[in-house]
């Protein structure tokens, strides 16, 4: 088997605080992203699935306190200089954000602000850079692309601005795209149009993509592999299709009871009680545990480690859910 | 309170060739003798929601589905048409038969942090519209509030405190309960939990239904998220760029989808199931449509048509007209 691309061992992410002690966001998570692979992290807000995206372009606040382990390609990225991040990022290693409006300059041309991301790093043809512009924006399904790498970032639709800043994150042919969230603020029909995209990139180019988001069916349509996190920590860790067809952890099982279906008509919602824990107060135990349907005393005392309930799949619970009862519904 | 019986002549809400018409950024160059453009954000809507009703109101980003939620209860005027709410014209009424609407009608919102003033307790923020529609004050007020928090699940502790110290999902309770307290007997609920965390929409969504129930109240329900739409809908209406493209059972929509319109958006939502979702791709291979340019006359859907045909469908826009029963399109060949 080869090397993961991406190893990422006991991440933990803290803030510090004035007069309390800090706030830990990301707490001990631990992954592999093997080339090529499409790897999908769902959890809510405050579940840490961001900031550990970020932490892996070196992208967090000042303030952040970062140990562990981030492997890129074998080297160890939370101890590269300023400059070889600069290098990494964007060539190696690119993210597209949720909001493409934020991410791009409002008073240049797209074509230009892609032109730059590619000079950057190559500076070989800076004659033909118009053409390469407009190549990749012809990829990602935008018409006319000559005319249009000369429009400012408002006169581009949402999705137009999406698949734009995807040109742009993938100018450089990185290894590895990370993509936060990367369909949340559009429109159905524009979010097919991302998913697509970004498939036709891994099938096409061999991309790696770590993909984050809140929304479970989107996983379902992209991804092999589906992390599930909560509180900061990774509770479930598997094959997408064993994970949304036979949860082991009672959040993930809970997450999908939750979810109204559009393929068919189901009957009340099964809500989750209660609301994520505040990371600057979690519960002690397994921090699922004041929301499980199935907790016991154990689960309020001792946290559970991960372990492997077989060769790819994961699990951080005390009573893990089998093919049986709850989890056949 | 009166309850009024409604049968399908009389309906509780009618909404009637409505538009609402903004005009177009006037900046420099607009002269006195060009014509100002208009964006027609509601462009001659009509439908009837039923008492105990819930009718699920669904589209894109700019369809218009937000404005057409106010004007139909008075928050923004319309250009033209009518909203009708238990027999009286929402555009005509002035002081206080006005007011008088308003108990009857209330709205939800996607985030009733900015609808909630930060300013204000919980318990002064619900006991305002008890004391603006005159309908009790003092311990009677008091007495209404903690009924109404505990409707929505949350306890009288928090009568005290201030919107900021509550979570998102708990702030939509109380916009709930600010709306629950007048008992209006319909609500506009306008993407009442897209905000929210997943695990959190599914208490609200669980809520909404129990007070439909326990309060025998009337939605229109409207939100970008089809599967949500399905869940909690009777009747769903699709809208897209100012009208409505198709109106049916909620069933009937989600598993014979006459418009193109319908068919585009229910094929583009992914499922959260991996074999349905394979499924799902395959038959969408394709199918993508790749020009979402806008129209001039004419459907306002036919420049991303597959089954356009031209010149008509970029000529004459066509009317929600009946197929069967009560599944209505607005298409010249869907459904023929």
């Amino acid at each position: 088997m080869s090397e993961p691309i991406l190893s990422i061992r006991d991440l933990r992410v803290a803030f510090p605080r004035r007069a309390a002690p800090s706030v830990t966001v990301v707490d001990g998570v631990a992954f592999d992203v093997m080339p090529g692979e499409i790897v999908g992290v769902v959890g809510e807000s405050g579940s840490g699935k961001s900031m550990t995206a970020r932490s892996v372009l070196r992208l967090l606040p000042r303030t952040a306190e970062v140990q562990g382990s981030i492997r890129f390609r074998g080297d160890e990225v939370l101890k590269m200089s300023p400059g070889r991040i600069r290098e990494m990022r964007g060539a190696l290693v690119s993210m597209v954000f949720q909001d493409p409006m934020t991410s791009f300059n409002p008073v240049l041309r797209i074509g230009d602000q892609i032109a730059e991301a590619i000079a950057i790093h190559d500076r070989t043809g800076r004659a033909s850079l118009g053409e390469r512009v407009a190549r990749l924006l012809a990829r990602v399904g935008i018409a006319d692309p000559k005319a249009r790498a000369r429009a400012y970032p408002h006169e581009f639709s949402g999705g137009m601005r999406q698949r734009a800043l995807t040109a742009m994150a993938v100018a450089n042919g990185p290894a590895l795209l990370i993509a936060d969230e990367p369909t949340t603020a559009l429109d159905v029909t524009v979010q097919d149009q991302i998913l697509r995209l970004m498939r036709d990139l891994n099938e096409q180019s061999g991309t790696a993509i770590l993909l984050i988001t809140h929304n479970i069916a989107v996983v379902a349509s992209l991804c092999r592999r589906l992390i599930v996190m909560y509180a900061g920590r990774v509770v479930e860790d598997g094959p997408t299709a064993e994970v949304l067809s036979a949860p082991q952890h009672p959040y993930t099982w809970s997450l999908l009871q939750s979810v109204p279906r559009i393929d068919r008509a189901i009957g009340r919602l099964t809500a989750i009680k209660g609301q994520p824990p505040d990371p600057a107060t979690p519960p002690g135990g397994c921090k699922f545990h004041p929301r499980c349907p199935r907790a016991e005393r154990r689960c309020a005392e001792e946290e559970p480690p991960l372990e492997q309930t077989s060769a790819s799949h994961a699990v951080r619970c005390w009573l893990r859910m089998s093919e049986t009862a709850e989890a056949a519904q | 309170m009166t309850t009024e019986v409604t049968t399908e002549a009389n309906p509780l809400v009618r909404v009637a060739s409505l538009r609402k018409h903004f005009p177009m950024g006037g900046g420099a160059g607009v002269g006195l003798t060009m014509r100002r453009e208009v964006n027609k954000a509601v462009d001659d809507v009509s439908f009837d929601i039923q008492a105990g009703e819930t009718l699920g109101l669904v589209g894109e980003s700019g369809s218009g589905k937000s404005t057409l939620g106010r004007v139909v209860v008075g928050l923004l005027p319309a250009t033209s048409g009518q909203s009708i709410i238990a027999g009286q014209s929402v555009a005509k009424l002035r002081g206080k038969a006005r007011k008088a609407l308003w108990r009857h009608a209330q709205m939800v919102f996607q985030d009733p942090y900015s609808s909630l003033n930060p300013r204000m307790t919980v318990q002064d923020a619900l006991a305002e519209p008890l004391r603006n529609f005159g309908i009790a004050r003092g311990g009677e007020a008091d007495r209404l509030v903690r009924e109404a928090l505990d409707a929505c699940g949350l306890g009288a502790r928090a009568m005290t405190r201030y919107p900021r110290e509550f979570s998102g999902g708990q702030r939509q309770r109380i916009g709930i309960a600010r709306a629950l307290i007048v008992r209006p007997n319909f609500i506009v609920a306008d993407e009442p939990v897209s905000a929210l965390d997943v695990s959190i929409q599914a208490q609200i969504i669980n809520l909404l239904q129990d007070l439909k129930a326990e309060f025998g109240l009337t939605y229109l329900f409207i939100a970008h998220d089809l599967a949500v739409i399905r869940h909690v809908s009777d009747r769903v209406a699709v809208m897209y760029r100012g009208k409505l493209v198709e109106t049916a059972p909620a069933e009937a929509l989600y598993a014979r989808p006459l418009h193109p319109y319908t068919q585009l958006l229910l094929r583009s939502v992914p499922v959260p199931d991996t074999k349905a979702e394979a499924e799902r791709r395959r038959l969408a291979q394709g199918t993508e449509v790749t020009n979402p340019e806008a129209t001039g006359g004419g459907c306002p859907f036919s420049a991303r048509c597959p089954m356009a045909q031209f010149p008509i469908c970029a000529e004459k826009a066509p009317t929600l007209a009946a197929r069967s029963g009560d599944h209505f399109v607005a298409c010249h060949f869907a459904g023929g």
